[in-house]
Formats: C-alpha cells, structure tokens, sequence
C-alpha cells in the first residue's frame, strides 16, 4: 500500500480554516448560478 | 463502426481493465476491500462519487433531454449542493466516529437489529435491480443503434469490470473512476466542439445559442407555474429542483451505499467533507456543460439533416407493419419539408444584418409553418409507434445524441464516444457490486452468522458475493430487455419510491432522538406502502404528482408517523440515551 493509513482524525480545515465558510461557499455558488442561469433564460428567450 | 473506431474501443476498454487489475493490490480483509483501508485522498473521493452517480444514461439522455425539452433539466441538481453541506455537518461526523462500513450499521447501533436489516434489504432490492436496468438501457440504445447482439453487449456492458471489481475491491473502483471521468469528459468536450465546428462557417456559437434561445430550448430556470396555478406534475422546475432534488441527493449520498461507501474511503473525514463538497461545487456547472452539448446538437440540425425519428429500428419495425405504405409516403414529404427548412435557416444566417427587410421576415414565417409540419410528421411516427398491434418504442430522447456520433462525428472519434458509454456504466456498476457485496456480508452473512469469520474467509467471501452480485445483474439486465424498453424510464422511478422511506429512518435517527426502534420500524413499513400506493394511483392517472415528490413524501411520512407512533405507543416519548455520537 502506498498511501499512508492515517488516523481517522479531523485534520486541520484546508484554506478557509472554518467549515462554515466552505459550507457558504457552496450555497453561495449554487445561488450565483441560479441568478445566471435566469439571466440566460430571460436574455435567450 | 469503422476498424479504427474497434481498435480505439478495444484499447480504451482493455486499458481501463488493465489500470484496475494494476491498482488492484490491497490488503485481504473487509477493510481493505471494501474501504482501501480508508485512505484515500479528497480528489480520488470527488472523483469516485462523481463517477458512481453519472451512469451510462447520463451522457446519452441528457444531451437528448436537452434536445427535446430544452435545459430545464439542470434544475434537478439544485437541491444536491445543500444535500452536500447538511451530509458535512449531519451525516458524515457520525459515520466517521462509529467507523462503520455501511451506513446500515449505524441503524442497529441507534434503533435495533430489524430496522437495519429491513432498510439494508430495500437498499439491495433498490440497488439490484436498478443496476440491472442501468447495465440494459446503455445496451438496448447501442445494440439497436449498432446492430450488436443483445446478450453480448450485456455480458460486455456488465461483465468485463467484474474483473477488477472483484479482485481490487473498492480501491480499483476508484482508481479506475478516476481513469474513466477523464476520457469521459475529454471524450465529451471533444463533441461539444465538433457540434460547434459542423456548423455552418457563418454560424457561431454564439448564433446557435440564439437558434436555440428563439426555440425555447435554454429554459435553464422555470418556475412550474402555468395557467396561475403551481403544475405539480411537472417534472423538472426550481422547485421540484431545490426542495425535491434536495431530498432525493440527501438521500442518495447519504443513505445508498454505493455512494456512502465511496467517501467512507477517504483517510479522514476532512478528506471525506471536501470530497463531497467539491462535488457540490462542480456537479451543476458539469451537468450544465453536459446539456449544453445537446442544445447544440439541437442547432446544428436546424441547418442539417435531422431524421424523422432518431431510433432507426424503431423505423425498421413501422416498416414492417400496417403503415408500410404511409411510412415511406411521410419520409418522402418530410425529406422535402426538411430541405426547406434547411434552406431557410441557411438564408437568415447569412442575412443575419438584413433582419428588417420583407424577405427576411417572410422566410421567418415560412420556418415556424415548417417546424410545426415537423413536428406534426414526428408526431405521426410517434403514434403508429405506440399503436399496440406495433408495440414500439415512441421515445426516441436517449438515441439523439448518439445518432448524431454516429453520422456525423469523424472515425475514431466514434470509437472513442462509445468507450466512454461503456466507461460510464462501468463506472456506476462497479460501485453498485461493491457496495451490493458489502451490506450483503456486513449486514446479513457476517452478522447473522453464528461462526466466527477469520479475516481471510470474510475477504474471500467479499470477492464471492461482488460475483455473484455482477452475475445477478447481468440476469436482470437480460430480463429488462425482454420485458421492454419502458423499463429503461423505472431506474429514475425505482430510486424515489425506496429513496425517501430510507432518508425519512437516517433522519429520525439524527434528528428525532426520543424516537425508538419499534417506533420506526413500524412507520417505514407503512409509509413504504403509502409510497407505492401513491405511485401506483399515479401511473392509473388518479393523482398527478411527479416521482421527485415522492421522496418528500417517503421522508415526511416516516419522521410523522415515528414521532405520532412513539406517542402512541408505552411509555410516551422518552430521550434515547446519549451513547452515540452526536450530530
């Protein structure tokens, strides 16, 4: 096996260092599409 | 298909095999098979979740969904991006700390031995014969499309990964994922710019974005309103989209074994979050891009030849009919309304800046009356087709796209589309045998056993079961295509009758912590039976709600009936005690 077992341990949270920004960085994403994707609608229609 | 696209088949798919057997090498115990010893890093956990949800059925419907019914269809993935954030902060810690191997196991560790085995068992009945009908969909569009024996394209479709899937276990699925969604979206972005080079040279894509714009095919947001009142049974809005697609992704990542089981790879549950997150992040714009694809082969067969009806053999079989004679009278006529048609676009392309002059305007006029010939034509077809002294298949959606690779695309790129509908399926199979196999020993062999299992038997019999799991399927495969192709349509159904009952247990479990086993126990097996009493009255027309509702419904009705049995029930509702850990 190459990859090292590593212990099951919450490691340190990459980049942000608080999960709450990821999870808001999701949502937020999700709803500047959904904002996109109207704007194409209407400009496409 | 030419030699050179055989040789690009060839050697894509006995590559993949051989990465899988390469990647193969793993500890001989369940953790190792059927965990690879859970170290895996986030990437290889975004890519094997993406892997197992996108099926064959994904890149040969979608691009045609897009085709018939615009891109509203992306709204289905709305809800999965907030499924992803709740599984991070609800599902995950627990499953993580517990350090179980199916998400079923923690059931018993919650409520009580019957409400695990009961929901293990909807998953395998669910996830069996879905998988089945996921191996036969691929086979029936190619083997129709192709000409290839049935059997064989199941046996090939199905059974050439049971290669490395029994002896890599878990780590050679998500290896050869990885593998496998490279050449699928590399095969995939290559389509999408040959769609654009096939324009005409005036055509842009910009041009065909508005070619498809005027045909209302990038409806990409609709609000299921119509006539002032919310349409229930329509299929695909926001709504149905955020709150319905929430439930059944929530569902799917965090209840169906075959996806839990991937991200229980990860080498800690940070890895595991992003894996998951990432795959919240990516999935809309990714299923977009797929669309896309099909709203350009719209366009492109505004200004070519489109075929009255894309499935071929479905023409064979009218031709061979009572309307022999009509047929061949409408092709005639259709061939001469699409040359029209043909012309027509070909000149307000190349008038693009006259759009005021009188002659622009008439043509414009004579196309509208030309496209509702069209569709008058197709939808003749359509009705001899579903005449039942032809028995045919009316629903040509999922041989769009493929039709268009096949007539249009250049050799070797032919070869290089249908490896990667081959790849798809593979990819969604494999993790379906190998969580199929591990809630079949962990949950049922291994715990109802009265023997101790050494290490050694309990890997041999992992191996065993994801044959004989492969086998199965491959039997259901073959059933599916003699039943009909209307079975191709039950995967999406099937899943959202199981689906919700299944989320509806895991979220009494985290959420309802005063409810008890009983209490569930007895809930789910009512409100399973309310599901699919609904869904039976659906499909006579007595009531009229699309399949995503009833995950909302599977889901609602457990938590209620729970909570109202268990107040019912001895004893009122007491707090269970805090031995698990909590969300």
């Amino acid at each position: 096996m190459k990859e090292s077992k590593q212990e099951d341990q919450p490691g340190k949270v990459p980049i942000f260092g608080n999960w709450n920004y990821w999870y808001l960085l999701v949502i937020g994403l999700l709803v500047l599409l959904m904002a996109g994707f109207y704007m194409l609608t209407k400009h496409f229609s | 298909m030419s030699r050179l696209d055989w040789i690009v088949l060839a050697i894509t798919l006995l590559g993949i095999i051989a990465y899988g057997l390469y990647k193969s090498q793993t500890t001989r115990n369940l953790d190792g098979y059927f965990l690879s010893n859970r170290s895996m890093p986030w990437y290889l956990v975004l890519l094997s979740i993406m892997g197992t949800q996108a099926s064959a059925v994904t890149f040969l419907s979608a691009p045609g969904q897009a085709y018939t019914d615009g891109m509203r269809f992306v709204q289905y993935y709305f809800g999965l991006p907030l499924a992803m954030v709740v599984l991070c902060i609800t599902f995950l810690p627990v499953f993580h700390k517990l350090k179980i191997y199916t998400a079923y196991e923690f059931l018993e560790k919650r409520f009580d031995l019957k409400t695990r085995t009961l929901t293990s068992f909807l998953f395998l009945l669910q996830r069996g014969l879905s998988t089945g009908i996921s191996i036969s969909a691929p086979s029936i569009i190619l083997s129709s499309l192709l000409g290839w024996d049935i059997m064989w394209t199941n046996i090939f479709m199905g059974g050439l990964l049971i290669i490395y899937t029994v002896t890599g276990g878990a780590r050679a699925v998500a290896y050869t994922q990885q593998l496998q969604l490279i050449i699928i979206f590399g095969g995939m972005a290559v389509a999408g710019y040959m769609v654009v080079h096939l324009l005409p040279s005036n055509v842009g894509f910009m041009d065909a974005l508005h070619v498809s714009g005027r045909a209302g095919k990038l409806n990409v947001i609709t609000t299921g309103y119509s006539d002032h009142h919310f349409d229930w049974n329509d299929r695909y809005n926001i709504w149905s989209g955020v709150i319905g697609g929430f439930f059944l992704a929530l569902s799917y990542f965090g209840t169906d074994q075959s996806q839990v089981g991937r991200y229980l790879t990860a080498r800690n549950e940070t890895e595991s979050k992003l894996g998951l997150l990432m795959n919240g992040l990516v999935k809309v714009p990714m299923q977009f891009m797929i669309l896309l694809v099909g709203v350009l082969v719209f366009s492109f067969y505004q200004f070519s030849s489109e075929p009255v009806f894309f499935n071929q053999s479905q023409l064979v079989l009218l031709s061979h009919s009572r309307y022999r004679d009509s047929l061949a009278d409408l092709q005639v006529q259709y061939r001469q309304v699409q040359a029209d048609k043909v012309k027509g676009m070909n000149f307000l392309a190349s008038h693009a800046g006259d759009s005021t002059s009188p002659q622009y305007r008439q043509t414009r006029q004579a196309l509208t009356l030309t496209d509702q010939k069209k569709s008058w034509y197709r939808g003749t077809v359509k009705r001899w087709l579903n005449d039942p002294k032809v028995g045919g298949d009316s629903n040509d959606t999922n041989y769009i796209f493929i039709r268009f690779v096949v007539d249009y695309l250049p050799r070797g790129l032919i070869g290089l589309l249908v490896a990667v509908i081959f790849l798809a399926a593979w990819g969604s199979i494999a993790a379906a045998l190998n969580s199929l196999a591990s809630c079949t020993i962990v949950d049922f062999h291994k715990r109802f056993s009265r023997k101790e299992l050494s290490e050694a038997t309990e890997y041999r019999l992992s191996r065993l079961y994801t044959l004989l799991w492969g086998l199965f399927c491959i039997v259901v495969a073959q059933l599916a295509y003699n039943i009909g192709n209307s079975l191709i349509e039950a995967v999406n159904v099937l899943g959202s009758l199981f689906y919700g009952v299944i989320l509806g247990i895991f979220l009494v479990a985290f959420y309802l912590k005063r409810i008890r086993g009983n209490a569930v126990f007895l809930s789910a097996l009512i409100t399973e039976s309310g599901v699919i009493t609904i869904h039976i009255l659906n499909q006579k027309g007595i009531v009229h709600l699309s399949f995503l509702w009833l995950n909302v419904v599977g889901a609602a009705g457990v938590l209620l009936l729970s909570w109202v049995l268990q107040a019912a029930g001895g004893g009122g509702i007491k707090k269970v005690g805090n031995e698990l850990p909590t969300c």
